[in-house]
């Protein structure tokens, strides 16, 4: 009797534990991305935790960073074994996956959560590619920030620009207090950040998008782009000489100290200073715009979910879908990441004050500027940003000579 | 008799077992070599595609200023390298063998660099030519203001500061192998040359460099080996910069493969080091191993 309860019990446990197998296994999604770092990684477990509470199973499969990660992935789905999600920059990154058929149509999620309305049109035109959308966008990075130092400008004695024509003269105030005017560092890809940051604060909407949305090639050769070039060499003078030899977050650590004045930096730089202790309106401060229009390019992170091929995949679309999408998760994930919500309908109340403003920001479509994966190839944003680079640091180079490197890299990319 | 009869025939077991390493050369490097020559045909981004484009992809690279830099700074970080290595590495060598107190411990000394990976050399010569921390700054406090060693982040002069990390890295291995060399000098040859009252000098360059000739091919291969594939270093020095002023190949295609998903130019790129490695190579294989030996 005893030994026949015993066995009643295990084979109830072992039909238990497979049934529950069963059930689990319908909602295991594998997860590729490149959110890595401590607050990247603090992020994501909100979202983790949001997928496997709504009776998922979150399979986490993280590589250390971008250009692993494309490639782990490319190979996977091309290899046909493809996670369940995959994290992307939006825009024509995915194009390639979804013009060749390897994504999952992801428009009946799109309309049954009203997507159109949530999000802004940018967002929602980088995720869609031929009528149909194809990825969640699940945060927004505002790009063009200027931090700076509290300290450093009382110090210097002076306010913050509320023109274009007054930056100059307030750095020439700051390297007289012998303070560094700006922080900057030697990476590549910040350099064609600032290249592009400088047109919002300039006003120079026109300018950007013939380079990165039209690609005009006349609109480079104007005398407009080469007074904006003037005024690009005019600010590499001002960085300190070690500049070459900075990452970012040195740079960032500059403004912290107040051994540097200013700092042109996406809104991930906010981390930074949240991990130092500081306060933003008190300690530093966040500016989009000199008194103008205030332009704010925004950029969003992405996830694709790749065919499969088995019919079974349905249902953990759907869950990933809804779960990132959700404005509850996608506040909290964003809180601790640094950035905003991609949904515009979402609750701002826990937001500080540098989010606050950047999510004003977004609400506004005066302000609203795609940020340049949305509008343009890799391969093009790449050879701008060669021709970027170039300029900056060879300081023989004329702004004649860069409009010829420029109209190149933009001649020779679609 | 037997000593006449034919041998059974047997299966030649050495021929099978090569095999699978000759499938392996066959698909794995062969192949994915066609492959990459055929991809650089097409306009394929970020996955392969078959749109054949015709050299559409070669014209561009050799109009890409970045491209054409890279190849310029290989040939510069190649020459200086693999040359100041060489002279170090025999200097080293010399001076190891004349008979000193604790050779072991020189020896590993010199020896030690080559044991770390081009990304840790890389990363601590960043931080010692960093004029904001290390050498300069370390110099400027002591007193000596006017002292600049600002190389890795002067364009003009980056290229060199990765030279001299990869020598430190290097010269080590070389000064091994010629050490190896100079030991398996007859002891004879030395004392005839004391006989014959040949200034030391005079006997090292005449006589036993041609000795050493050997090691020296050996270093030079696998220095040149190390230039062709110099990415590791050049990312974790100067990760190409200031600007692209020590941009390399191998860096250049790395770029393009994913993070700018132009697997087309990147492909182009490859297939031109593969010919330009198979140009240099080519003719010196065919001097030292396949040219009928002369006899004398």
């Amino acid at each position: 009797m005893k030994n026949l309860s015993k066995i009643s019990i295990l084979a109830g446990a072992i039909a238990m534990t497979a049934l529950g197998a069963v059930h689990a296994e319908t909602r295991k999604a594998e997860v590729m991305h490149w959110w890595t770092t401590g607050s990247e990684a603090a992020a994501l477990k909100t979202l983790v935790d949001a997928y496997n509470k709504a009776g998922g199973e979150w399979v986490d499969h993280a590589v250390p960073d971008y250009e692993s990660a494309l490639a782990a992935a490319t190979s996977a789905i091309v290899g046909g074994s493809p996670p369940a999600a995959l994290q992307f920059i939006g825009g024509k990154q995915f194009t390639d996956l979804a013009a060749q058929d390897y994504l999952t149509d992801l428009t009946p999620y799109a309309e049954a959560g009203k997507w159109a309305d949530a999000l802004p049109p940018a967002f929602m035109s980088a995720v869609t590619y031929d009528n149909k959308v194809y990825a969640i966008p699940i945060d927004n990075h505002g790009v063009n920030w200027m931090w700076s130092s509290t300290s450093a400008l009382k110090k210097a004695g002076v306010t913050l620009p509320t023109k274009w024509d007054e930056f100059f003269p307030m750095l020439d105030k700051i390297k007289a207090a012998g303070i560094t005017p700006v922080a900057q560092s030697g990476e590549p890809w910040v350099q064609l950040e600032v290249f592009y940051q400088l047109m919002m604060f300039r006003g120079d909407l026109d300018l950007y998008y013939a380079i990165f949305r039209d690609g005009n090639v006349d609109v480079v050769k104007s005398p407009e782009f080469k007074a904006f070039a003037e005024d690009l060499r005019k600010y590499t003078t001002y960085m300190d000489a070690g500049s070459a030899g900075l990452k970012w977050n040195d740079a960032t650590s500059m403004v912290i100290k107040g051994t540097a004045a200013v700092q042109f930096m996406g809104d991930w730089a906010k981390g930074e200073f949240t991990a130092a202790g500081l306060k933003p309106g008190v300690d530093y401060d966040c500016t989009i715009g000199f008194g103008g229009k205030d332009y704010y390019i925004m950029s969003s992170d992405v996830f694709v979910l790749p065919k499969s091929a088995s019919a079974e995949m349905a249902p953990v679309h759907k869950l990933l879908a809804e779960t990132m999408m959700s404005p509850e998760v996608q506040v909290a994930f964003n809180n601790l990441k640094g950035g905003l919500p991609a949904r515009l309908d979402a609750d701002p109340s826990s937001f500080d004050a540098c989010a606050a403003k950047g999510f004003a920001a977004m609400k506004n479509p005066e302000q609203q500027v795609a940020g340049i994966e949305m509008m343009t190839s890799s391969d093009r944003v790449g050879a701008v940003q060669d021709a970027v680079i170039q300029f900056w640091n060879t300081p023989s180079m004329t702004s004649d000579d860069f409009v010829a490197a420029l109209a190149q890299a933009i001649e020779t990319t679609e | 008799m037997p000593s006449t009869r034919k041998p059974p025939r047997r299966l030649n077991m050495a021929g099978i077992a090569l095999w699978p390493s000759w499938i392996i050369v066959a698909v794995a490097y062969i192949g994915t070599m066609v492959w990459t020559v055929g991809i650089s045909f097409t306009n394929s981004k970020l996955l392969p595609v078959a749109n054949y484009a015709g050299f559409s992809q070669y014209k561009r690279l050799f109009g890409t200023p970045r491209w054409l830099q890279s190849i310029d700074n290989m040939f510069v970080f190649g020459i200086l390298f693999i040359l100041i290595c060489l002279v170090l590495g025999f200097l080293m060598a010399v001076a190891l063998d004349q008979k000193i107190r604790a050779e072991n411990v020189f020896r590993t000394i010199y020896l030690y660099p080559y044991s770390l990976s081009f990304i840790v050399t890389g990363v601590i010569w960043q931080w010692m030519m960093n004029p904001a921390l290390g050498i300069q700054k370390a110099v400027n406090d002591l007193g000596w203001t006017s002292f600049e060693f600002d190389w890795v982040v002067d364009p003009d002069k980056a290229i060199y500061a990765v030279v001299l990390a990869a020598v430190w890295q290097s010269a080590g291995l070389v000064m091994a192998l010629m050490l190896a060399g100079l030991r398996g000098v007859d002891p004879d040859l030395w004392k005839a040359i004391r006989v014959d009252g040949v200034p030391t000098w005079r006997a090292y360059i005449s006589i036993i460099i041609p000795i050493l000739s050997p090691m020296i091919v050996t270093s030079v291969v696998l220095l040149g080996i190390s230039v062709v594939k110099s990415y590791d270093l050049v990312v974790a020095l100067t990760n190409g910069g200031p600007g692209t002023a020590t941009d390399v190949p191998a860096k250049f295609i790395m770029d393009f493969l994913f993070l700018r998903s132009n697997i087309g130019l990147a492909s182009a790129g490859a297939t031109v080091m593969l010919v330009a490695v198979v140009a240099a190579v080519a003719p010196w294989v065919y001097a030292v191993y396949m040219r009928p030996k002369t006899t004398g």
